[in-house]
């Protein structure tokens, strides 16, 4: 059966195919999509939004020490969140198979950092998949469960955005029924003391050495002979761009698994050409290898380090030109940077903030990261999920050790999911070393940015059933934070008067800011709590408008500007009535229709 | 039907690009094509720009469009018009594009001019090419923008070998109820 997929679909399926039981995953662009397609298998595999990837991780970690086929997903910078467990994994082994996804970002389209995250599986001394295209994508979990299992191993695959987000035609197979197998009791293997584990680690590198021999053996390491000029080598979807540059006129070994390599083909290959280039995207890996068998190669010298290697990089790379593109005249293109949605909760809320001064704020990863830039210019720094708290509790504890005459205050702002990921950690630590932070929650009900996950205080899981809705005022208390609100951040005034309340504190406060996503389904309870939520609009009294551009200052994509009128307009398709813009306006001629 | 046929898809993150590009490859698949794609996720979706590959044919290995080589461009917007128009319009390809204009914020804020219909025709003169406008009013509902525009590709056979009985096969798989419906009337006259 031909079905068309994306990658994501595909691991999905290969997944089920395989006879997983159990998987779970924290959303993260390009991955997002594995564990929503799993879910759609309910029944065959129960899966679950994990509040982190560590937690993700440890939880099919420990469904696949009870006996089932498990499958973990997250992006790149997910694994070092996951990495703890990981590194220890692979000296206790596993019982049922055991498979964790790493989505890549090479061009970094939706993340922080570029990390190659094949360097994890040296590192942590565990097998790694390289698929390129959606077809291997289901073929190579397959059989990573099987060597997981056959070796007693965790098994890494290694995906990248395009190959995440590609889609293409698919052969699709059955589903294996594999059954759970029997836990047994067994401390020197699962329970990581240091006296097991020295003789674990034993086991690791012989595990390795068996593993070297099936990289030499896999059909998933092979050779394309087109004569011996030229030769590519490349793994991951960097040999599918390579294929639209040299066509026909290199020979290719395209590696599939690659850790431990396949030492013995990639001699072989080299060997056998004259000219040897290595593509692959980010770190020299494989081109390290080559190096050290003692070929020459064409590798990083000539392709970038940096971002992804599609083919026209890989053809500016190797001939100094791309196809025949007229040179852009810049003045016509306009950039058009990611912006807050009309009627964005956070737009009210980073309005106001952006107008304070002597403030440092400390941003986190999600929509409202967003913040940072024009027209609000409301974040000072932004490295990692979860670090919005704790890094606002350190800076805070340093300015207060100034002898200024009026100290900078710290204001750490994060969103409900990523509050839920690592922030509460976070809090725990500013409730109990009692820096003056101002926290604020940014609670829109869901996790935005990922397309809308539910979480721990959405009040349903992935699979739809009904969960308790975490209760932030509670948490903060239970923190041992005792300043704590809860605002609606369309109000503009609250919001101000908030921030003014919390900023004159000489101890640490928690404010709540809850509205639900613009684009969010509600639930019943959302309609019931957010009555008449988006449902009107506003418009502009062009009598009354004098030009002045205030509401411009909103960042709403719904306002426009008639430069030839020199009135301010909104588009009625884009407004949903958050009526920040009515509330900026001086001379109240935006008004509700 | 050539052995490859390139389509870049440029528009504003919530303009319906993903489903637009669905679309595509589906009708090529109900017209016994083969076809690939890829599409933007994440952050870029709020708002940015964002951009969609659909290759058909046999004689593709990824699924990205080369720089200066699409066969047809279609854009949901007019600035971005402009710049994929620039960037991957090849030499004699066609320009669709739908007449509707969000203005980026560095044109809302006065710091660049607005793009006009007549920096859409001399993006596709200056690669040789033809411009195609699809009015605003095509699309009776701002949520039919890409329908229309599927509707236009179809109906003028821009992508050789699709029809609008492929587009209508298509849209059957993605949708259904009254949204099929009203979608399926913009596929007709």
């Amino acid at each position: 059966m031909k079905k068309l997929m994306t990658g994501n679909e595909a691991v999905a399926r290969g997944a089920w195919e395989a006879g997983a039981k159990y998987a779970s995953a924290y959303p993260g662009t390009p991955s997002t999509e594995i564990l929503e397609t799993i879910a759609e298998y309910k029944g065959d595999i129960k899966a679950e939004w994990g509040v982190n990837e560590k937690v993700a991780f440890e939880s099919a970690m420990g469904a696949a020490f009870a006996g089932a086929r498990s499958l973990a997903a997250m992006k790149h910078v997910g694994l070092n969140v996951a990495a703890d467990p990981l590194f220890s994994m692979a000296y206790t082994g596993t019982n049922g198979g055991f498979v964790v996804i790493t989505a890549d970002e090479p061009g970094q389209h939706s993340s922080q950092n570029e990390q190659d995250n094949r360097n994890y599986a040296p590192f942590a001394k565990v097998p790694l998949f390289e698929p390129g295209d959606s077809q291997e994508c289901r073929d190579m979990v397959k059989e990573a469960f099987k060597v997981s299992e056959d070796y007693d191993v965790p098994v890494l695959v290694r995906l990248t955005t395009r190959t995440s987000h590609s889609k293409g035609i698919v052969e699709c197979g059955d589903r294996e029924e594999v059954g759970i197998r029997e836990y047994r009791k067994d401390a020197a293997k699962y329970v990581s003391v240091p006296a097991h584990a020295r003789a674990r680690r034993l086991v690791v590198e012989d595990r390795m050495r068996r593993l070297a021999d099936y990289a030499e053996a896999s059909p998933l390491n092979y050779v394309e002979d087109n004569g011996s000029e030229v030769g590519v080598i490349a793994s991951g979807t960097a040999f599918f761009f390579a294929k639209e540059v040299f066509g026909a006129d290199a020979s290719y070994l395209k590696l599939g698994f690659t850790n431990p390599m396949p030492v013995r083909k990639i001699r072989d290959f080299c060997g056998s050409v004259k000219k040897i280039y290595v593509i692959e995207e980010n770190d020299p890996i494989i081109e390290t290898q080559v190096r050290l068998l003692g070929f020459d190669c064409q590798g990083k010298n000539l392709f970038p380090f940096c971002g992804e290697l599609t083919s026209d990089i890989i053809r500016r790379s190797v001939s100094g030109s791309c196809f025949d593109a007229p040179e852009a005249d810049p003045a016509k293109v306009v950039a058009r940077p990611p912006t807050l949605c009309a009627g964005c909760p956070h737009r009210g809320f980073f309005y106001e903030l952006g107008r304070r001064r002597n403030v440092m704020v400390s941003g986190d990863i999600g929509c409202y990261t967003l913040g940072f830039a024009e027209p609000y210019n409301a974040m000072d720094t932004c490295v990692c999920m979860g670090a919005s708290i704790s890094a606002g509790h350190g800076a805070q504890q340093v300015f207060d050790m100034r002898k200024d005459e009026k100290p900078r205050r710290v204001v750490s702002v994060l969103g409900d999911s990523t509050f839920f990921h690592t922030g509460i950690n976070s809090l725990l630590m500013v409730g109990y070393n009692r820096s003056r932070t101002v926290n604020v929650i940014l609670d829109n009900r869901i996790t935005g940015m990922t397309g809308h996950q539910q979480n721990p205080g959405s009040g349903y899981t992935l699979g739809g059933d009904r969960a308790p809705d975490l209760d932030f005022e509670a948490l903060a208390r239970a923190c041992g934070i005792t300043r704590v609100r809860t605002i609606d951040p369309n109000d503009l005034k609250l919001v101000k008067e908030t921030l003014d309340w919390a900023l004159a504190l000489d101890e640490p406060s928690v404010i709540v800011t809850r509205w639900p996503c613009a684009l969010k389904r509600f639930s019943p309870e959302d309609k019931a709590e957010f009555k008449g939520a988006f449902q009107s609009r506003y418009r502009v009294d062009r009598d009354l408008c004098i030009g002045c551009k205030a509401c411009l200052r909103s960042g709403c994509p719904a306002i426009a500007f008639d430069f030839a009128g020199k009135k301010s307009g909104i588009d009625p398709d884009q407004c949903v009535g958050c009526g920040v813009c009515a509330q900026i306006c001086p001379k109240s001629a935006i008004v509700r229709e | 039907m050539t052995d490859r046929f390139d389509i870049y898809i440029a528009g504003v993150g919530g303009q319906g690009i993903g489903l637009l590009s669905e679309a595509l490859i589906r009708a090529a698949d109900a017209a016994g094509l083969p076809a690939r794609g890829c599409d933007t996720h994440g952050l870029a979706q709020r708002g940015g720009s964002v951009a969609s590959h659909v290759r058909i044919g046999s004689r593709c290995h990824s699924a990205l469009v080369s720089e200066a080589s699409a066969d047809l461009v279609v854009a949901l917007e007019i600035h971005e018009a402009v710049s994929a128009g620039r960037a991957y319009l090849k030499e004699g390809g066609t320009l669709v594009w739908f007449d509707a204009s969000w203005q980026p914020l560095a044109v809302r804020l006065g710091e660049e001019g607005p793009a006009a219909a007549s920096d859409v025709a001399e993006v596709a003169a200056l690669r040789r090419g033809r411009a195609v406008r699809v009015p605003a009013d095509s699309a009776p509902d701002p949520r039919m923008q890409n329908t229309a525009v599927l509707s236009a590709i179809c109906r003028q056979g821009l992508v050789p070998g699709l029809g609008p009985e492929h587009a209508r096969a298509a849209l059957s798989d993605l949708m259904a109820g009254p949204a099929l419906e009203a979608n399926l009337r913009l596929l007709e006259d």
